[in-house]
């Protein structure tokens, strides 16, 4: 008989990335990129933004979705003092910390999690967070482009599906998707600004099929 | 795992296991359409429903919960209709 904790990992979606990205207007295009490659290549977005339940402790949700997610995003790249407070944050290093924890601690249902972390530059990160040396990190020069080719590459030999397109072709998709983007949110009077993380979602999701469907007809 | 305790919750959490199994079973049989794209025959995979299928063959999953600001009626249409205005 498997353990519970076998079964309860079976039942687990093998396909969820956790996203753990600034949610800053100037990180917004990088949230975005991440999203969009996350659903073009096959997988699921999820990230602590996707409910909105004020009754629920963050850490707690945040939690939750690390169990549930055999993959996940980090980009640990803003360093940066906040403009307001003059403190950097400390979210994205904090919640990558949590998600090496579940898979170092969380025992063999965790042990196959799998993680991607972005930085500026390659070797940058080893001047305040050396301790994740010998991690699986990339860097994306502050370029959406290249953002989603690093991603979609790493995507695609985990995910072992030969049918997902290549990053350049994802990018390529990536700006005809931000362009209607703005279109979509104006719809509904919003700005970009204000779209919700399940609204990206499911706009991206519901775009591709569409866009998908288009070119195939 | 020996005492009546423990494999009462064993037990419990493998009917648990066969019941969300059902559920997913029956899932898959629904197939809906979604925009223009041709729909999967298999509506979920491992466990996610499936939005759709793009022209590659790819498998869109459906995405953790529902959109904030649009019903999926609205979703479609304002995403066909940003299109239609990309295209000219």
């Amino acid at each position: 008989m498997p353990s519970p904790m076998r079964e309860r990992r079976d039942r687990d979606d093998p396909r969820d990335v956790f996203i753990n990205c600034p949610f800053s207007s100037d990180y917004q295009v990088n949230f975005q990129a991440i999203v969009f490659t996350v659903v073009r290549s096959g997988f699921k977005p999820r990230c602590a933004l996707e409910t909105d339940d004020g009754g629920e402790i963050r850490l707690d949700k945040i939690c939750k979705i690390i169990f549930e997610c055999p993959y996940s995003v980090h980009d640990i790249s803003k360093t940066e003092p906040d403009s307001r407070s003059k403190l950097p944050r400390f979210n994205m290093p904090f919640e990558l910390g949590l998600y090496l924890g579940a898979k170092r601690f969380g025992g063999a249902a965790h042990r196959s999690k799998r993680t991607l972390i972005f930085d500026r530059d390659l070797y940058r990160y080893q001047t305040y967070i050396s301790d994740i040396a010998g991690q699986d990190i990339h860097s994306h020069k502050q370029q959406p482009g290249r953002l989603i080719q690093e991603l979609a590459n790493w995507l695609r030999d985990f995910g072992k599906d030969p049918k997902v397109p290549g990053g350049k072709a994802i990018a390529t998709e990536f700006l005809r998707f931000r362009t209607d983007l703005a279109r979509i949110a104006a719809e509904k009077q919003l700005e970009q600004s204000e779209l919700t993380f399940r609204d990206l979602a499911g706009i991206a999701a519901t775009w591709v099929v569409q866009e998908s469907g288009a070119r195939t007809a | 795992m020996s005492s009546p305790k423990a494999a009462h919750i064993v037990s419990s959490m493998t009917k648990s296991s066969k019941s969300s199994a059902l559920k997913v079973t029956s899932s898959a049989k629904k197939t809906s359409k979604v925009g223009a794209s041709k729909t999967s025959k298999a509506a979920s995979h491992k466990g996610s429903k499936v939005l759709g299928t793009t022209f590659d063959g790819v498998r869109i999953l459906k995405p953790k919960g529902k959109a904030t600001h649009f019903t999926t009626g609205e979703l479609r249409r304002a995403i066909a209709h940003a299109r239609a205005t990309r295209s000219g």
